[in-house]
């Protein structure tokens, strides 16, 4: 069964869904077992690309497992997000390219942008339904307040 | 039962050094005084010398509401200028950071050489008949001297070496810093709605640790936490290295659901795990996590407004792998995605929000947790809060418990 383009921007926009909703289990199902995924961005203060988050599975699930323990930013998040291009890459592989904006939402209501960036997605698409096997979201923004223990 | 107003406007009932007034960071006049009195007279933490590696390299930054560029010059030498034109005083250097033979004002392209020396102006003839000459339109020159590869810079010109500045508070990041070839990999900033004090401070409270669940888990219930004394140095410095009979402090990070232990990479100096703060007044403080070494340093904007900066320092020429491994370490704890760091902003902030209103008159600081030998304080006494404060009260000539006071009686 050939995996189509729809299924795999389906898979995207359902990634930042699950996140929002705060949904990790879902969100975990979204990803291949052996996935890694980073949030990464261009520093011109030290000229130098750089990792805010850099996890694989098993580093994902422990901190998506401790985030209700955290002291953290109250408030939500809500992912807009927009696939430009999707190419595939073989039988068993294709690349996404997602522009996302990130919006927050104070818990008295008030919304601003918080973050921009776009997912580079190495997709699996050798099953029945693609899954995520990289997720590289390279942030534009590189001010995000006093920050969130949450992947974009 | 609760207190009435007066109650809660009163001084608290502790010793004068215990507590200080919540105007030390929300008053106007203060944050102008101690721009003053302490941050153009101290030495100010300005970057690490491997972001200035090169010949023309610079980095571009402020203090105190001054425009600066440090820059590395054609005789290796490295410098720091204001940066702004002698002619109309636009901005020179407009990029954070990069690398310039020269420095070029955009405005009407007057140049300046690397040892701030004006260099050429378009046209320049006209100013034969009623000057300034060429030379007298050098940029400003500001202190600057590297210690451990750090960069500082002092506005004062009369004030002590800043070897001697640091003195013994050195002792605990000197070496380790000197036994390799460092280099900055991360960096971020953040505009905090809090003032600078604060954010230092909860550097130097580690009795927070309780709250976060990092720390909590992998340190605090860990045999030998409390066992760590801090040692205050002169000029407001102070450090937390050892447990009282030398021996380190080891982490256990592998308590921490997911996470592992630092046996690898450490740094040649630390023990697997070891943790390290040392704190450089008014406000650099040198983490040391086994594997990780973070740089945190703030600008003061306004009484609520501080840029809180975030560096992370790894090996020169370690291998991709190493270098990643250090980096995963690193922004687990320091980041703006990481398990600390962000929750230390979240607290600066929510006592920022009740400070600046009077909603809490007073900071209070009176933890005592001795030792046996009645001398040294454990690691949650408030030991190195009061000592911050003894330095800021010396230099501005009045006790933070009762800054305005003071002044209105001044006047």
């Amino acid at each position: 069964m050939t995996i189509t383009d729809d299924q795999i921007r389906n898979l995207i926009h359902k990634s930042c869904r699950f996140l929002d909703a705060e949904e990790f289990d879902d969100y975990l199902d979204l990803y291949t077992e052996e996935f890694e995924y980073r949030i990464t961005n261009y520093s011109r203060e030290i000229r130098r690309e750089q990792e805010w988050m850099d996890v694989n599975r098993g580093e994902m699930k422990g901190l998506l497992a401790n985030v209700p323990l955290h002291f953290r930013l109250l408030g939500s998040f809500m992912r807009h997000a927009t696939v430009y291009e999707i190419e595939r890459d073989g039988a068993d592989t294709a690349k996404a390219l997602t522009y996302v904006t990130i919006y927050y939402t104070t818990p008295e209501g008030a919304t601003s942008v918080w973050a921009v960036g776009r997912y580079h997605d190495v997709i699996d698409v050798s099953g029945d339904t693609p899954l995520i096997a990289d997720r590289n979201m390279k942030l534009e923004t590189r001010e995000v307040g006093i920050g969130t223990h949450l992947p974009m | 039962m609760a207190r009435t107003a007066e109650e809660h406007l009163s001084p608290p009932s502790v010793q004068g050094d215990a507590y200080v007034h919540s105007s030390v960071y929300t008053d106007p006049d203060i944050f102008g005084e101690e721009e003053e009195k302490i941050l153009r007279r101290t030495w100010k933490f300005v970057c690490h010398v491997s972001e200035v590696a090169e010949v023309g390299d610079f980095r571009a930054h402020q203090w105190t509401g001054v425009p600066l560029v440090t820059v590395r010059g054609n005789d290796d030498g490295i410098r720091t200028f204001v940066n702004t034109c002698s002619h109309r005083g636009a901005k020179i250097v407009r990029e954070p950071a990069g690398n310039m033979k020269h420095m070029t004002c955009f405005f009407h392209m007057w140049e300046y050489d690397l040892f701030g020396n004006c260099t050429y102006q378009p046209r320049g003839e006209a100013y034969e008949e009623l000057g300034p000459a060429r030379e007298d339109l050098s940029l400003r020159e500001i202190r600057t001297d590297v210690f451990a590869g750090l960069v500082f810079i002092n506005f004062d010109g009369a004030a002590e070496s800043l070897r001697d500045y640091i003195g013994e508070a050195g002792e605990p990041f000197e070496e380790i810093f000197n036994n390799h070839e460092l280099e900055v990999f991360h960096y971020n900033q953040t505009h905090v709605r809090g003032n600078w004090k604060a954010w230092y401070l909860t550097n130097c409270d580690l009795y927070h640790e309780w709250s976060h669940l990092v720390n909590r888990t992998t340190s605090v219930l860990t045999p030998g936490y409390h066992d760590r004394p801090w040692r205050m140095q002169r000029n407001g410095h102070g450090y937390n290295a050892h447990l009282i009979d030398g021996s380190p402090f080891q982490v256990q990070y592998k308590k921490y659901k997911s996470w592992k232990n630092r046996d690898d990479l450490v740094f040649k100096g630390l023990a697997p795990g070891e943790f390290r703060v040392t704190d450089i007044f008014p406000n650099l403080s040198v983490f040391f996590r086994a594997t990780c070494i973070r740089l945190n340093h703030s600008t003061p904007i306004a009484p609520g407004h501080t840029i809180m900066e975030e560096r992370g320092l790894g090996i020169k020429g370690e291998s991709k792998e190493d270098r990643r491994s250090r980096s995963k370490q690193f922004i687990q704890i320091w980041g703006p995605f990481s398990r600390n760091a962000s929750e230390d902003c979240a607290y600066v902030e929510a006592t920022h929000a009740c400070q600046e209103n009077g909603a809490n008159p007073y900071d209070l600081m009176s933890r005592v947790e001795y030792f046996e030998d009645q001398v040294h304080e454990r690691i949650h006494s408030d030991a190195y809060l009061r000592h911050f404060y003894g330095e800021w009260g010396r230099l501005m000539g009045r006790p933070a418990n009762n800054p305005r006071n003071f002044m209105a009686a001044a006047e």
